[in-house]
């Protein structure tokens, strides 16, 4: 990776990387993009797919909030075919990882895609997002300036960022082949790195680049990494306890409505087919009938361990802990930090982390032996 | 899988795993007879009492 500055002018980041952004575009190197853009009410950033270069320029890329994970939009945009021409989309590393995960399951195609990365800190709740943010807003710069200085925050004008951003030490988005940093930049300039295929259009107009990321960066990054490692212990600690024995993990979950928000907005729960919307569970009146009668009495709806633990088998190993699932469920019932550890923990025994590599076989694909041995 | 479930504290011994290929008829019986001895052991599952799951 090569490394650049661009300098903020006085129009702000967002219209400096609309203009940045512009030019990738007019240069040829992409045919549209993929970025967040505010609503014309400001009360939403959602994912515009641009195709006329003029559209740009209100863009807000950097904005701290996540609707959906866009991993899934990507493979929306991808599932039946290539491309026509080369699209933009910029990820922040939850989204980059879960887009290699999908990838390496056949559910994205990234023939034609430019995976274009960005610094995150974090992300609000959507709802939290649209009560801060004003129309033409500067919220996102407003963060990035006092994270940029090496402050550590996290929240944003009163609201916090997610549990389980504040529990995630991935700043950076891998796998990109063209990055925006600010983190540790003092808010004033934006470091794009990128590989071989931008280096030429990139010294083009941003000078000669360095193979060194500037001073400051890594150690702010370093300091934000750390705090976030000592939030997941805390946090960890405190939901082991929570989800130890079915009778806690029940008290988390038995306001569980099965309105299977979580299973919808997960990237990684891709399945056309979901187990739990075909006939198995569509039962005769006399089933039901049967199994209140063996216990006296039965809660519905039914079967909601059964589902969460079987969420949990099926796509444990691919968990990135991006936390939409927490922010779609309707009970607030944690399930941001309990998939993440409970994921991580399956990852472990395989030694798989999911989204590292496009290379890496998902486990369930490969046999090896010793992963069968008693533990 | 059993790793999943003996987070959230259920018995991992409830599940079994084993490759028997089909021409070893009395291996078969032999693990059936050590499954059944074993859940017999641990007795009924206490998920089965709980009404609200
Ligand atoms: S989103 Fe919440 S209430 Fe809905 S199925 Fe998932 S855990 Fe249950
Ligand atoms: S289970 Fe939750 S945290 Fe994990 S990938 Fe799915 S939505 Fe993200």
């Amino acid at each position: 990776m090569k490394h650049f500055l661009l300098d903020v002018d006085e129009r702000g980041v967002n219209r400096t990387l609309a203009s940045f952004l512009e030019r990738l575009v007019s240069d040829g190197m992409a045919g549209a993009l993929l970025v967040p853009k505010d609503t014309a009410s400001g009360k939403a950033a959602v994912m515009t797919l641009i195709k006329s270069p003029g559209e740009i320029k209100n863009i807000n890329p950097f904005a701290p909030v996540s609707p959906v994970n866009a991993a899934r939009i990507v493979s929306d945009l991808t599932i039946t075919g290539v491309p026509g021409e080369k699209v933009g989309v910029l990820l922040r590393s939850c989204e980059t990882r879960a887009l290699v995960e999908l990838a390496k399951h056949n559910q994205a195609n990234l023939e034609n895609i430019i995976i274009m990365g960005m610094d995150c800190l974090g992300t609000l709740d959507p709802v939290d997002y649209s009560e801060v943010n004003d129309p033409g807003g500067n919220l996102a710069e407003e963060w990035m300036e006092v994270s940029a200085e090496g402050e550590y925050r996290e929240e944003i004008r009163g609201k916090s960022i997610r549990r389980v951003c504040s529990a995630c030490s991935h700043v950076e988005a891998d796998h990109a082949a063209l990055h925006l940093g600010w983190v540790g930049l003092g808010g004033k300039q934006i470091l794009v790195s990128v590989g071989d295929e931008f280096t030429g259009w990139a010294s083009s107009f941003l000078g000669e680049g360095s193979e060194n990321v500037p001073e400051g960066r890594q150690q702010s990054l370093g300091a934000v990494r750390s705090r976030r490692e000592e939030n997941k212990r805390r946090l960890y600690d405190e939901f082991n306890d929570r989800t130890r024995s079915v009778e806690s993990l029940l008290k988390e979950i038995s306001r569980c409505i099965k309105c299977y928000n979580c299973r919808r907005v997960c990237p990684l729960c891709f399945c056309r087919e979901c187990i739990f919307s075909t006939e198995i569970f569509r039962h005769e009146p006399d089933y039901y009938l049967s199994r209140a009668g063996r216990k006296g009495l039965m809660g519905l709806p039914a079967d909601k361990l059964l589902f969460h633990l079987t969420r949990i088998n099926h796509m444990g190993l691919s968990c990135v802990g991006c936390g939409q699932c927490e922010s779609a469920c309707p009970v607030k019932i944690p399930l941001g930090i309990i998939f993440k550890m409970a994921g991580e923990r399956l990852q472990q025994i395989f030694d798989y982390v999911p989204g590292r590599s496009l290379e890496e076989d998902p486990p369930l694909t490969t046999y090896r032996e010793h992963e069968l041995e008693p533990r | 899988m059993k790793a999943a479930l003996e987070m959230f504290g259920i018995e991992k011994e409830r599940v079994w795993f084993r490759f028997i290929s089909a021409s070893e008829g009395k291996l078969f019986a032999q693990t059936v007879d050590e499954m059944v001895q074993t859940l017999k052991r641990l007795g009924p599952n206490p998920l089965k009492n709980k009404w609200e799951i």
